[in-house]
């Protein structure tokens, strides 16, 4: 520790207890006289002129004494001691341990939600697919989808309903039902989707010559349709089916009233031009009491139905 | 209602912790000294690494930009994975939102310090006599320090911290849908 004497009363004093006033090395007491006195005679001295002595040989961490002046760190003076501590400075161990936790976490984060972000990409391709039309694509990418996140209800849903839709297209009515009435189980409020279980169920109806069935399920459509053309011209197809079948003169004008209602609703020309087949499939079935599928009936008469060409 | 900056700090904690300890570890690869160091303490600062003055460019430009990157890099590696369930799949996963606040307090604590900002400011118009390549980069970016340290007062640290560890993630996402 170094001792130096006050400018002002002459006394020796520690250097770490003294101040620099105006460039004076004064201790305590004298450094309040020395800033009254300049405030008396209209002096005010800056704050930046009024600063501690820095003992050189007192570390300004640890204030340990030393004999010699300590070197300086960052314009402080430091003992051997903190130098070391200084540039070694540990990491403490509570840190070692959060990183530690931290890296776990990361980890654990990525292959938890690995199966998340996979699931993510099958799904967006289905949603894509489906889209484009193509239903088993869609039904490919979303059971991927499923099987990486199983407990999404609205995964599962889309697996079903796009496996619906591909049994659906491909015609196969019965294998379309079961999955599409799970696809509703989960989202009741679909009402398209609704719609289409009830007309694969109608088709599968109609596959088993159960026309009572096939009428009734149509006319369900119409609860969610009332409005839809094609909806309408179903009704229509069914009640000629059941004239067909029993001869029953209310059903023939029945299906001609729902008929001549499906025409007025048509809202593009690619339901006009279904409804043209439809009408002339109906007049068809109502004319000469054989029921054929749409198919048959185009594969029969692709240039279109002349009632004179065929007797009942 | 101006919620006082040390609330906002002492809540998004974790990011402090990151930030210094960060500049810890970058202090001790470039062989800098440490006089002090307060990882976290209530009142301002609420955290800080007090350490002597790089000697060299490439020192100061790591210990003023280094934290920004590791802190931005962990706060998408800890928010991306957790916000796909959430977002993806509309799942409430506690895990998910624990991740997701230590990676946006993380990225809120991102910019540099002015301190760190004023040190690098200085080595740059060295660094600029010397001709280092680095320096051409540091002059924008300490400007954009500089700004983005005044709009603190708006919030701008924690919007970066939604930015990176929200907006990025569903952009990511919604560029896969």
């Amino acid at each position: 520790m170094k001792k130096i004497y006050c400018d002002g009363c002459s006394k020796e004093f520690n250097m770490g207890l003294m101040f620099s006033v105006v460039g004076k090395r004064l201790c305590k007491s004298c450094s309040n006289e020395e800033i009254n006195l300049q405030a008396q005679a209209g002096n005010d001295i800056p704050q930046e002129e009024i600063v501690y002595l820095t003992d050189p040989t007192v570390c300004e961490s640890c204030h340990s004494n030393s004999e010699r002046p300590l070197p300086q760190m960052a314009g402080i003076h430091i003992c051997k001691d903190c130098d070391t501590l200084f540039r070694n400075r540990p990491f403490p161990t509570w840190l070692k341990i959060s990183f530690v936790g931290l890296l776990l976490l990361l980890f654990f984060s990525f292959y938890y939600n690995y199966s998340y972000f996979a699931g993510y990409i099958a799904m967006s391709k289905g949603e894509k697919a489906g889209e484009a039309g193509d239903f088993k694509e869609a039904a490919r990418f979303t059971e991927t989808a499923a099987i990486h996140v199983p407990g999404s209800k609205q995964v599962v849903a889309a697996a079903n309903l796009y496996k619906g839709l591909d049994m659906y297209s491909r015609t196969k009515y019965r294998q379309a039902v079961p999955l599409l009435k799970q696809y509703e189980a989960l989202v009741p409020d679909d009402y398209e989707a609704k719609c289409l279980r009830l007309r694969a169920e109608a088709y599968v109806a109609f596959d088993r010559s159960q026309y009572q069935l096939y009428y009734e399920k149509s006319k369900m459509q119409m609860e969610y349709k009332p409005w839809d053309a094609l909806v309408t011209a179903h009704v229509s197809a069914a009640l000629a089916c059941r004239y067909a079948v029993t001869g029953n003169a209310e059903f023939k004008a029945k299906a001609l009233d729902y008929l001549e209602t499906a025409r007025k609703r048509p809202k593009d020309q690619g339901e006009k031009d279904m409804l043209n087949i439809y009408d002339a499939l109906i007049r068809h079935r109502l004319d000469t009491r054989k029921i054929i599928t749409t198919k048959q009936f185009i594969k029969r008469f692709p240039d279109g139905w002349n009632p004179v060409e065929e007797k009942p | 209602m101006m919620i006082p900056g040390w609330i906002v700090s002492m809540l998004s904690f974790p990011g402090v912790i990151v930030q210094q300890a960060i500049h810890m570890l970058i202090c001790k690869w470039r062989h800098i000294p440490i006089m002090e160091l307060r990882f976290f303490q209530t009142g301002e600062p609420v955290g800080c690494v007090l350490h002597e003055n790089p000697k060299d460019f490439l020192s100061a430009f790591l210990v003023c930009i280094g934290p920004f990157f590791v802190n931005s890099i962990l706060c998408i590696l800890l928010c991306f994975p957790a916000f796909i369930p959430i977002l993806g799949f509309g799942e409430k996963n506690p895990l998910s939102y624990l991740l997701i606040y230590l990676g946006v307090s993380i990225g809120m604590h991102a910019f540099p310090t002015i301190r760190d900002a004023n040190n690098l400011w200085e080595h740059s118009k060295f660094g600029l006599k010397k001709a280092n390549p680095l320096v051409i980069i540091t002059f924008p970016l300490v400007f954009l320090l500089y700004v983005a340290h005044y709009l603190k007062i708006m919030w701008i640290d924690a919007a970066y911290g939604v930015a990176l560890g929200y907006l990025l993630p569903k952009l990511i996402l919604e560029s896969f849908a």
